[in-house]
């Protein structure tokens, strides 16, 4: 009985002390690539676009991969031109295995507009976005993709002194991110 | 915050300047291992460094010094988004455009819109016995969104008849919607304005009371059913329901759609209408065609064309956040008395020649931003009615006011 509870209480030594070693998670490494922007004159979108990736992978769970070690792969694949035919598995991969990244995101905005619509007797726009997202998960070793194709009417004293389109566009962001990279 | 942040910008911003002027700052010598990156920087007109030739590596540098180090690099066009997004209340205030976006998901904004619409016919005559018609319309709008995904809209109206002495005058709510999505499905329901039909709303367009669903990305399909609901105003019809199709192939867009309303008053009868349309873009130009067919053939003892077209030609258009915009446009119309509910067009003159069988004729119009938020807009519209010897043509114009 006595080596019985000698056993169990060197047990629950061992258990105590190495829990807290082992239970401790280190945060995975994730790439967010800047938006490719094929819309002209549109300045704001990367901003909105990494805005919205920085709230959603947060630290502790997510690190993100250092600007400078990202600058250098993207530029070994050309990303300034290449990214603006959109979200390229291949490409993912190679980027997480220069940057040595767990993760990574690329998204691509092909249309962003908003348009008025003359004629009608209410002051209708119409708006209109379209964009490809893909979250390659190097961990489980799954790849989701996604894209948007969205367009609405909505009445001008709507979105009157708003930016609607980075609005709207931060909102589909926002469910892409959701949508596709789980975790 | 240490001055080394700056030097990450030095990757992003990627300048290769040809060559590297003179060692600008006397505290960061040729051996210090930030000469690269300060040397660019410098280079580029990113940093200027002190008065008195100094870096000053090892301060300390407030946010705001930072903002403006920022705004300089996004000025030559390096990719720092991660930086403006920390620093944007900064930049803001530097006057950067930045995206400075609404976090909160309670927030409530109120607009409000006045419009002064002038409408004068060749010929038609009101019941005041004027060829005119004038009116002033205030709208107060409530825009709220609940989360990413919902918001609501409401507006009230009040509508004044300025050429009428007698002080006519209607105050309606005429916006009251939740619009927001289910999973893959965009859901609407209250009282909005629907247009249906393509274009100006070439069967409908009038405010509803309905719930509509969406869905769909390269192929998008619509359903919605409610009450066309008629407020102050005489009424349209009863219950309609209609069912849409659309997609694009490249810069051409189609459309197809059913309606189907129930008790149209001016038809006497119900009435089914199918439609397909096709729109093409190139350059500023837009061109659009639709063809509308009807299950009516016949209204009282007057036999109508059961069917329609209607072909349009826009150039721009005048967006009221930018002043100096314009657009100019040009429809051509061709619809039998069954092949609309209440159109969506500007001008009275095609509802009011619903009685004699139809209308068909073109319309010119123009539109133009004086000032932010200040757009005003002129058609021309000459009309024949389709089964009796009418005719008229009217102008019409407006100047909107959005606040």
């Amino acid at each position: 009985m006595k080596n019985i509870l000698r056993y169990l209480l060197l047990a629950l030594v061992v258990i105590g002390f190495t829990v807290p070693v082992f239970g401790k998670a280190e945060a995975a490494k994730i790439a967010i690539l800047p938006l490719a922007n094929n819309v002209a004159d549109d300045e704001l979108s990367g901003q909105v676009f990494f805005n919205e990736c920085m709230d959603y992978f947060k630290f502790p769970e997510f690190d993100m991969v250092d600007d400078a070690v990202l600058d250098k792969a993207l530029k070994e694949e050309n990303y300034a031109v290449v990214g603006k035919n959109g979200p390229d598995e291949a490409m993912l991969k190679r980027i997480m295995a220069k940057t040595g990244a767990d993760m990574a995101l690329m998204m691509s905005l092909d249309e962003l507009s908003l348009e008025p619509q003359m004629g009608m007797i209410e002051d209708y726009y119409k708006f209109k976005i379209k964009a490809r997202i893909m979250y390659v998960n190097g961990i489980t070793g799954k790849v989701t993709k996604d894209r948007i194709n969205d367009e609405e009417l909505v009445e001008y004293p709507v979105i009157a002194r708003t930016d609607y389109e980075h609005n709207e566009f931060r909102n589909h962001v926002i469910r892409e991110l959701k949508k596709v990279a789980k975790f | 915050m240490k001055k080394s942040l700056v030097l990450a910008m030095a990757m992003a911003l990627g300048v290769t300047a040809s060559a590297y002027a003179a060692n600008p700052f006397s505290d960061v010598p040729a051996g210090h291992w930030a000469y690269d990156s300060v040397n660019k920087l410098a280079a580029a007109d990113i940093v200027d460094g002190y008065g008195n030739g100094t870096f000053g590596g090892d301060r300390l540098m407030t946010r705001y010094e930072m903002a403006q180090i920022v705004a300089k690099a996004m000025a030559k066009g390096a990719n720092v988004d991660r930086l403006a997004a920390e620093f944007a209340d900064e930049l803001d205030s530097l006057g950067v455009r930045v995206a400075a976006l609404e976090k909160k998901s309670d927030n409530v904004k109120i607009n409000a819109q006045i419009r002064a619409m002038y409408q004068s016919y060749d010929k038609h005559t009101n019941l005041n016995g004027t060829n005119a018609t004038s009116t002033l319309r205030s709208r107060i709008w409530l825009n709220g969104q609940i989360n990413e995904d919902w918001k609501y809209v409401g507006m009230l109206q009040n509508e004044q008849d300025l050429l009428n002495d007698e002080g006519d005058e209607k105050t309606e709510f005429q916006r009251a919607f939740v619009t927001g999505r289910i999973g893959g499905v965009k859901v609407e329901a209250g009282r909005n304005n629907t247009a249906l039909g393509l274009g100006v709303g070439n069967i409908l367009s009038h405010r509803t009371d309905a719930v509509k669903l969406g869905f769909g990305k390269d192929l998008k399909v619509g359903f919605q059913y409610g009450k066309i609901s008629s407020g102050d105003n005489s009424k349209k019809a009863d219950k309609y329901m209609a069912a849409t199709l659309g997609g694009e192939i490249g810069k051409l867009g189609l459309n197809a759609g059913y309606v189907k309303a129930d008790e149209v008053v001016k038809l006497g009868q119900d009435d089914k209408i199918w439609y397909v349309g096709a729109d093409y873009k190139f350059g500023d130009f837009t061109v659009d065609a639709t063809y509308l067919k009807s299950d009516v053939d016949k209204v009282n003892t007057m036999s109508v064309d059961e069917d329609g077209y209607v072909i349009g030609l826009a150039y721009k258009g005048a967006k009221a956040a930018k002043a100096g915009t314009y657009g100019v446009y040009a429809k051509y119309y061709d619809q039998g008395a069954g092949t609309y509910i209440h159109h969506g067009m500007n001008t009275d003159l095609a509802n009011d020649f619903n009685k004699e069988g139809g209308f068909k004729g073109y319309m010119l119009g123009v539109n133009y931003a004086f000032a932010k938020n200040i757009v005003a807009a002129v058609e021309y519209s000459d009309f024949d009615a389709k089964e009796t010897d009418k005719n008229d043509k009217t102008i019409w114009s407006e100047v909107v006011f959005t606040f």
